[in-house]
């Protein structure tokens, strides 16, 4: 069945033509009904509300530089425009994690260095979660992996292909047309067959599609 | 500015680092400073377009009653000249962004606008038509407006006036301006008021300038479209 539009994104695509012509009142109105949700969706990742407005400016800035290479492909149009906007929050809400992921090790790493009378580990005791705790997570970690990649293994030669590059290698799907040599619509008919095949087959735990998604 | 942005500025301003820059604030200023640039470009191409229409004008001769024509009627044409010189090119350029009613409004007014003060005098001799059909049609004056709009039309295209905008149908207006200025062109220089004149060498040749003009910058569009990606 057909998802039912969303009325508030009504007139989204038109703003967002406007504001890739150099509308400055069309800007206004693509933040006007993005940045609420756009918020909502980065707290639910980040859950801090300095860094998830940070994140929602990087966003907006990012979305703003790459505002040319906005294309309609298929389907809503007001929904691809919020798709857009989601997808680059996403990354840059990913790129703050994996910054303050490596900002922890670095500081776990100098506190060894400094071969302190305390502790380092005890210094980071109340946040860490216990050795038992990160055995389990990885432990459970390594399911969803093997259930995920047994699923990958599962797809059609050219949808597996496709789901590889853009999730393992991190390309665009532009770039993988390119290397395919062929249309990039059909690049993303396949990832969304893949990826729709992969929800179906992960169903009991499509949360594990996601967050294997969102790595 | 909508009531969202309004409810959600306040919020960002008591953040930590975010508060330091505002960026829709820099947006909105890269905004206007890339239509500023774009003015700038494009003043020179429309000094062009005023020196072509004002040189042609006074090369071929503006006609004796010009002055003698109905005051509405001079008003009509001086509207037609403001919306052929300014807002027409400007709304094509994506320097104005009116709404889709006021679009609506403007090419409506536009198109009535053009055929009344085009017509003006002759629109009292309706009745008599099929007489006034029996003489010659204005192909020297259609032919003429078509010559001058292809001037305008390449001042256009070279400038890079038909590729300006995302949406294919922001190169009508322009071309709409082309049409319109060699129509008023015409229409300041010739006298003659029967209809069998203004409306197949007039109007005419305005309506076959337009659908020329109208291929020409789609497919200067389109090009760029694909070569953009």
């Amino acid at each position: 069945m057909k998802r039912a539009k969303d009325p508030k994104l009504h007139g989204l695509y038109r703003s967002m033509e406007r504001y890739i012509d150099g509308d400055a009142r069309a800007y206004s109105e693509v933040y006007g009904v993005l940045s609420g949700r756009l918020r909502g969706f980065l707290l639910r990742m980040v859950s801090d509300r300095d860094a998830v407005e940070d994140i929602l400016q990087v966003a907006f800035l990012k979305a703003h530089l790459a505002r040319e290479r906005f294309k309609l492909q298929t389907g809503d149009p007001d929904s691809a425009v919020q798709a857009w906007y989601f997808a680059i929050a996403r990354n840059a809400a990913m790129d703050h994690l994996r910054k303050h992921y490596r900002k922890q090790r670095r500081e776990v790493k100098r506190f060894a260095a400094e071969d302190d009378d305390q502790d380092p580990m005890a210094r980071l005791a109340d946040q860490s979660p216990t050795i038992e705790e990160l055995g389990l997570d990885r432990e459970r970690e390594r399911e969803i992996i093997d259930r995920v990649q047994a699923a990958i293994a599962r797809l059609p030669a050219g949808q597996r292909e496709v789901v590889e590059l853009h999730k393992l290698r991190g390309m665009s799907m532009a770039d993988i047309a390119e290397r395919l040599e062929i249309r990039e619509g059909a690049v993303r008919v396949r990832a969304h067959r893949a990826y729709k095949a992969l929800a179906k087959w992960l169903s009991p735990s499509v949360f594990a599609l996601l967050w294997w998604l969102s790595r | 500015m909508t009531d969202e942005q309004q409810r959600d500025e306040p919020e960002s301003a008591d953040t930590g680092a975010a508060s330091a820059i505002d960026v829709s604030a820099l947006i909105v200023g890269d905004l206007e400073r890339r239509r500023r640039d774009k003015r700038r470009h494009f003043l020179p191409a429309l000094l062009l377009v005023v020196l072509f229409v004002g040189g042609s004008l006074a090369f071929i001769g503006v006609r004796a009653d010009l002055l003698d024509q109905p005051l509405w009627q001079l008003a009509l044409q001086l509207l037609l000249w403001i919306l052929c010189f300014l807002i027409f090119p400007a709304i094509g350029l994506g320097l104005l962004f009116p709404r889709r009613t006021t679009r609506v409004l403007l090419a409506v007014t536009a198109v009535a606008t053009t055929v009344v003060a085009a017509v003006g005098q002759g629109l009292s001799d309706l009745a008599s038509l099929s007489d006034h059909l029996a003489g010659e049609h204005g192909l020297g004056c259609g032919a003429y407006m078509i010559g001058a709009g292809m001037v305008l039309l390449a001042i256009g295209y070279l400038s890079g006036a038909f590729v300006q905008r995302r949406r294919p149908a922001a190169v009508f207006w322009i071309t709409a301006g082309v049409a319109l200025a060699s129509l008023n062109l015409v229409t300041w220089h010739c006298p003659a008021t029967g209809l069998a004149h203004l409306l197949p060498g007039h109007l005419g040749g305005a309506a076959i300038l337009l659908i020329l003009a109208s291929v020409v910058a789609s497919i200067a569009h389109l090009r760029e479209s694909r070569a953009r990606g």
